[in-house]
């Protein structure tokens, strides 16, 4: 191999070693958990960890929305237990696609 | 209209089928006449499949219910040319319209190449699109007819879906498609030239133009949906790195990649590999996208749901990428090169990084799209990346790749001298440190956006400086007047001028997204008749609210009055609607455009006596991301008009 294509390999190698770290870093620092309503009710410190989304179905008739300040109160229920529900306060404009059992 | 409509699919399918026996027949005997037959064949195909597209249109425009897709994304209010668009609402159409634009692509190909039957490669051109086309038309008649019926006539349909009630649907979907399909051609010439053994160059020339006619279209596509986002999903952006966004955008990037590299190929001869490599994957993931919306296996705005057509596509995108493996492998000793890269600094290796960082943020891209689906299989947690994993990732490779589009004209093919670099740098260095010194100045102080600046500064002074060099140089070889000899370069080297102008949308298109993320303002307020918010330099006064019935829609509208700076703008209309098919109302945005800011607003509530919530906000620049669209666009189209105007022969 020529001396230039070996420098052209190593510049490359050090690139993609950048975009590797970049990747796993991204992931760690920015990666969201997606659970349940039921599992975060058995552990709730998975609450705790850095970010969370849960999935499930808002109770209908749990709305409560106060338009001064913003803040939307209901009650989320998992998708396969129906008994096991949550309430999420939530601060800001209620956004056009929320609704109940959706 | 529904049998013409099934027969014609159904036929479209079948002539398929027979064009690629015909080619496989005259492939054996080594019989010309039946690879004429089956380029005729390949003709008939895009016929029956027009006949349709157009009984699915007319059965939108008739009503005509008892077909389970018009009912589905159609109404009687619905205006007309909503009608036609829904056309592609859904996923049984938009697969027919695939198939349709596929089959004229192929159409247009087997009548381009109608003398040149007799090269080795062509009849597999033909059988590789054949057997394509044939694909889209099996699912078409198998699992996914737009032509089903239902089992009983609804006395309306259930309407369009109001956020598709929108200009951008007119256009959007259909050029995306456009850019999606039309990579299909050049991925079947080099697969041919795969095939046949033939593995020179030509296939690259011959596809030259449909590569970047496909980029274009998929760029065209990519801007108008951002701009669709922006002015109608009033959520204040343009790119949410959505699972369906990322599918359009990776594709582009590649083929980007591969735009570059081809013109390496087609100087140097090397690359071969690498470029039949890109193609390849371009395919690949200009079906990925299509697999992806039509699986279900992502959450995304655009999904179709789960259609069960994801099985399919997964199959074919598997034997697809597995076939194209072992071509190339085949052919890798013909297609290895002789030379090589003579230089680290060089322009050949300025396009050697460019693609690598191209391909690297195609990467992120489809990792971080893909995240959920790996986790859980590796962890057996769900854990997914959103819109700060692609920030992060890929604000610093765009950067570089900025920082490289800068440098690559400054530097000479093969390798570069000390004393050329020099001489190049120069100018263009000099004015974007002192660029990004006065902004530095003027209190941009964080690093990304004033990298993406100042780098921008320095791209397009590389630009100017390449259109200078060009004009003189051509003044010193004509004598012609400098003013004559400027739009006479531009003309005649326009395929290189045309990249340039690319280029320098690029540069637009980067001080768009810097200026309107890093700098913008944003306010929500809740607002009784006659009160006032402020924002930025602006003055905003909820002056009168009005309802009234539109055709399809309730609408509900407030007036709000602009002042900046002490001076009044004129009144803003903002709007949210409650279509009589949809449950869920929508906002209609309201925009008021400059070059230096845009102010949006939007009503996201409407509470009792009419309070409204006004959602406010300053995107500084913004306007420049689209001006940047359309000169990537016009450069596009530049690179690609012919050099020669063709005489007929006498």
């Amino acid at each position: 191999m020529k001396k230039s294509s070996k420098k052209t390999g190593i510049a490359l190698l050090l690139i993609l070693a950048g975009v590797g770290v970049l990747i796993l870093k991204g992931v760690s620092d920015t990666g969201v958990y997606y659970r349940t309503v039921s599992e975060v009710l058995i552990d709730s410190s998975l609450l705790e960890e850095r970010g969370v989304r849960i999935s499930g179905e808002v109770e209908g008739g749990t709305i409560t929305y106060d338009q001064q300040e913003l803040k939307l109160i209901f009650v989320v229920r998992d998708l396969e237990e129906v008994e096991k529900t949550m309430k999420v306060v939530y601060i800001g404009i209620k956004p056009d696609a929320f609704d109940a059992d959706v | 209209m529904v049998t013409l409509g099934n027969l014609s699919q159904s036929a479209a399918f079948m002539c398929s089928l027979l064009a690629m026996v015909l080619l496989l027949t005259g492939l054996m005997r080594n019989d010309l006449r039946f690879i004429e037959a089956g380029r005729r064949a390949l003709t008939g195909v895009a016929v029956f499949a027009s006949m349709a597209a157009f009984s699915l249109a007319r059965l939108f425009m008739t009503d005509n219910f008892q077909v389970e897709y018009v009912a589905s994304y159609s109404d009687r209010a619905l205006p007309i040319f909503y009608k036609a668009t829904s056309f592609w609402a859904g996923q049984k159409g938009s697969l027919l319209f695939w198939a349709w634009v596929l089959s004229i692509h192929v159409a247009m190909v087997a009548f381009n190449t109608r003398k040149e039957t007799t090269r080795k490669n062509t009849p597999y051109i033909y059988l590789v699109l054949a057997a394509i086309v044939s694909f889209f038309f099996l699912l078409l008649i198998t699992v996914s007819s737009p032509f089903e019926p239902l089992a009983y006539v609804p006395k309306d349909g259930n309407g369009l879906n109001p956020m598709l009630q929108n200009p951008g649907m007119i256009f959007h979907p259909p050029t995306l498609f456009l850019g999606y399909i039309g990579f299909t051609i050049p991925f079947a010439y080099a697969i041919a030239s795969l095939i046949s053994g033939k593995v020179d160059p030509d296939w690259l020339k011959k596809t030259r133009r449909w590569n970047i006619l496909s980029w274009i279209f998929l760029t065209i596509g990519i801007i108008l949906g951002g701009q669709w986002a922006y002015v109608e999903l009033g959520w204040g952006g343009f790119w949410a790195w959505d699972p369906v966004e990322n599918a359009s955008f990776i594709p582009w990037l590649i083929s980007t990649a591969f735009i570059h590299t081809s013109i390496i190929q087609e100087r140097r001869n090397i690359m071969k590999v690498w470029n039949m490599s890109l193609i390849v994957l371009t395919f690949l993931t200009c079906i990925f996208g299509t697999y992806l919306v039509r699986s279900g296996i992502l959450q995304s705005v655009h999904d179709f749901g789960a259609t069960g057509l994801g099985g399919y596509f997964l199959v074919f995108m598997i034997v697809t990428a597995v076939g194209s493996i072992i071509l190339i492998a085949e052919s890798y000793g013909d297609l290895r090169t002789a030379h090589s890269l003579e230089s680290l600094v060089s322009r050949e290796s300025t396009f050697l990084f460019n693609n690598v960082i191209l391909l690297a943020i195609a990467f992120s891209t489809f990792f971080g799209t893909i995240f959920p689906l790996i986790s859980e299989v590796i962890t057996g947690n769900k854990l997914t990346v959103g819109e700060p994993f692609f920030n992060m990732v890929n604000t610093p490779l765009f950067l570089l790749l900025l920082a490289i589009t800068g440098l690559c004209p400054l530097i000479s093919w093969r390798k570069a001298s000390i004393n050329n670099l020099k001489q190049n740098f120069m100018y263009p260095f000099g004015l974007a440190s002192a660029g990004g010194g006065v902004m530095f100045g003027f209190g941009i102080r964080e690093f990304y956006p004033l990298m993406a600046f100042t780098l921008s500064l320095f791209v397009s002074a590389t630009i100017v400086l390449e259109f200078i060099g060009g004009a003189r140089a051509r003044k010193k070889l004509t004598g012609e007047p400098i003013l004559l000899a400027f739009p006479k370069v531009i003309w005649k080297l326009r395929r290189r001028y045309g990249g340039y102008i690319v280029h320098f949308g690029v540069v637009l298109v980067v001080v768009g997204i810097t200026g309107s993320t890093a700098f913008k303002l944003e306010k929500e307020t809740t607002l009784q008749r006659g009160e006032v918010m402020n924002i930025g330099d602006y003055t905003l006064q909820y002056k009168d609210f009005n309802s009234f019935q539109d055709r399809n829609r309730t609408v509900y509208a407030a007036t709000i009055g602009v002042v900046k700076d002490g001076k009044a703008m004129g009144d803003m209309f903002t709007e949210r609607r409650y279509y009589i098919n949809a449950k869920q109302p929508t906002t209609e945005v309201s925009v008021r455009m400059s070059l230096k800011e845009d102010l949006y607003l939007t009503m996201p509530m409407i509470g009792k006596n009419d309070e409204i919530t006004i959602k406010a906000a300053v995107n500084p620049l913004l306007v420049w991301g689209w001006i940047g669209g359309t000169f990537m666009v016009v450069g596009g189209i530049m690179a690609i008009i012919p050099s020669r105007r063709r005489r007929l022969a006498v």
